[in-house]
């Protein structure tokens, strides 16, 4: 049996992903039922607009960046599928990048292609970015922002961050694991920052315990003003203000409403995957009090902070813990959100003691399980007109259940691995 | 929405470009998405189609406004030459059901009957001239029956209690359960 490559597992995936787009247009041309997202006309009405010199939020529901519409500008003059082929481009960048990232951090090649197998090959994740969503993108560059803080380039890394805060809010939780991350003690005067490698979960003493909690609370607090943390702080703030001050300026309102205020306020009562569409939807015709908003905040906040006081050295570890955790506690939960935290799961695998048989198939199991139940639930529901109200609401609370035990088994199984080693010398001068 | 067309009224019909323009005001439950009825038009199911009023997809029912919707669409002229008493258009609209206010069940919505025009362009002496005329009632089927209802499911009011208090209990559970695996996480 020949060997998998990785170059030839990407060829693969892009083959596989241009055959998809084309078959969509096939689909969509053919079918009654379309294969492309909803949001992909969303996106490409807002570009014809922006190209015909309008604003893209006469688009309703148009609620992004206009640096989306920007980007689709083509589908009018070009193709209607460049989206779908820029969006599977970012797809395998992705692939590309975790693999990357492995290799930095001494995976061997076989498991570093393996893993970012799990994403190539996630029928989730080659049909979201060949629908034509948006969110490879992002995740393309979430990934770069990890290369580019092992590399020590916290300004290159700050650009992107701002950048990619000002696409979609929610990269915002990653800011104070980002800001521990960049610990004077790890990186020394003129030299790059040494990686922890991928031997080391074995190891039995070379990064001893006393240093694994340096780095992390109280050094913080030590060591708050770096110039790397300043640096990366006022980069990433000032890049997300231009970007939406210029955003605010050529657009005004319907831009600051639809593209940022909408996903800090919302609350849908519609039915998705969320605990609490139900409660939102029994109790739409009054106002929530603030004691109701604080106490469904309080679950995701304790557990945000928790996991980053616990887990934010091991960098990639720590994110991919915080976004299963802000999706699952979230007040609206869509399919599309899954894919942010499926592109950091390869980049935790290789330190994950748990074994595919069989407690790995039973994280899978029962993750696909419960969502496939309340998909069932929801078919119900809105194609068949049964009242389920309550047995969908009850299956989400399974869903919730099912990210739980799988965040519990993920955790316990894992070897921690501090993303940098830190140097020698306990001095706490910055350089 | 089935229309029948008598011999008279289609050798009339026949003689010139037709179409059928349907004005449908929808109850306040219900909504019809314009950018599915553009991609009908794009199709040819409809020569044209848009909607008036509240466009917004997301609002419940009671944080919404009435829409009506207009169709227009092109009466074959086959369907309109077979030789029989009555020749009949099937009109098809896909309607969604917006959230309902909360009852019991189910809450009905009753649609009332659509205002229907026949749309005739006929050319003289290089004047093209458009003639709409509404459809006589005894042609709509559908006018003579009962009025058309929809049941739709809605929220139980009583559950609301139990739902929170359910709701906010297993949030901070699960929370409580990931906080404790965090803490008790041996980093050796």
């Amino acid at each position: 049996m020949a060997e998998i490559t990785f170059r030839s597992v990407l060829l693969l995936s892009a083959v596989f992903r241009v055959v998809l787009i084309l078959y969509g247009e096939w689909q969509d041309a053919h079918m009654a039922v379309r294969y492309t997202d909803i949001d992909y006309f969303v996106f490409s009405d807002a570009a014809a607009l922006m190209a015909s010199g309008k604003s893209p939020y006469e688009r309703s529901t148009y609620r992004y960046s206009p640096l989306l519409a920007f980007l689709l500008m083509p589908n009018s003059f070009l193709h209607q599928s460049w989206g779908k082929f820029l969006f599977s481009a970012s797809d395998l960048l992705v692939g590309l990048l975790i693999h990357r990232i492995l290799k930095l951090r001494g995976v061997p090649e076989k498991l570093s292609t393996y893993s970012a197998m799990v994403w190539l090959f996630n029928p989730f994740t080659f049909t979201i970015g060949t629908r034509g969503n948006c969110e490879p993108i992002v995740c393309s560059m979430i990934l770069w922002i990890l290369i580019c803080l092992m590399k020590d380039n916290p300004i290159q890394a700050a650009f992107w961050y701002g950048l990619v805060v000002h696409l979609r809010i929610y990269p915002i939780i990653y800011a104070l694991p980002i800001i521990i991350i960049l610990d004077p003690l790890c990186f020394q005067h003129s030299k790059k920052p040494a990686l922890v490698q991928w031997s080391f979960r074995t190891s039995e003493s070379s990064l001893d315990s006393s240093s694994a909690e340096i780095i992390g609370f109280w050094n913080f607090f030590r060591s708050l003003i770096t110039w790397r943390r300043v640096v990366f702080g006022i980069l990433s703030g000032t890049t997300f203000l231009i970007l939406t001050g210029l955003s605010f300026y050529l657009y005004g309102w319907d831009f600051l409403h639809e593209a940022l205020l909408y996903h800090l306020t919302r609350t849908d009562p519609r039915h998705n995957f969320s605990i609490y569409f139900y409660h939102i939807y029994l109790h739409y015709e009054h106002e929530f009090s603030i004691l109701e908003k604080l106490i469904s905040f309080l679950p995701q906040f304790t557990v945000q902070l928790i996991l980053i006081l616990r887990f934010a050295p091991d960098l990639p570890f720590c994110l991919f813990l915080q976004t299963v955790a802000f999706v699952a506690f979230n007040k609206v939960i869509t399919a599309q959100y899954f894919v942010w935290f499926f592109c950091l799961l390869p980049l935790i695998l290789p330190w994950s003691n748990m074994r595919l048989k069989w407690r790995g198939l039973a994280c899978v199991s029962v993750w696909i399980g419960a969502q496939t139940h309340w998909l069932m639930w929801g078919y119900l529901l809105e194609f068949r007109g049964k009242n389920v109200f309550l047995q969908l609401w009850m299956a989400s609370l399974l869903f919730l259940a099912a990210n739980t035990f799988v965040m519990i088994n993920v955790i316990r199984n894992h070897a921690f691995c501090p993303l940098f080693k830190p140097s020698s010398s306990k001095s706490l001068k910055d350089d | 929405m089935s229309l029948k067309f008598p011999h008279e009224l289609k050798r009339e019909l026949t003689a010139s470009s037709c179409e059928v323009v349907v004005i449908e005001r929808l109850p306040s439950g219900v909504f019809t998405d314009p950018f599915e009825l553009q991609h009908f038009v794009q199709r040819g199911v409809f020569t044209d189609a848009a909607v008036f009023g509240d466009t917004n997809l997301e609002l419940p029912s009671f944080r919404s406004n009435q829409t009506v919707v207009e169709i227009h669409m092109s009466i074959d002229s086959k369907v309109l030459l077979r030789d029989e008493d009555e020749s009949e258009v099937i009109l098809k609209v896909p309607l969604h059901a917006r959230y309902q206010p909360l009852g019991h069940g189910f809450s009905r919505v009753e649609f009332g009957a659509p205002n229907i025009f026949t749309c005739c362009s006929s050319t003289e002496q290089d004047v093209t001239k458009k003639l709409c005329q509404p459809i006589p009632t005894s042609l709509i089927p559908e006018k003579k029956a009962s009025p058309l209802m929809w049941e739709i499911p809605c929220g139980n009011k009583e559950h609301a209690a139990v739902v929170s208090a359910v709701t906010f209990g297993f949030a901070i559970s699960t929370a409580l359960l990931i906080v404790l695996t965090s803490v008790s996480y041996s980093r050796q």
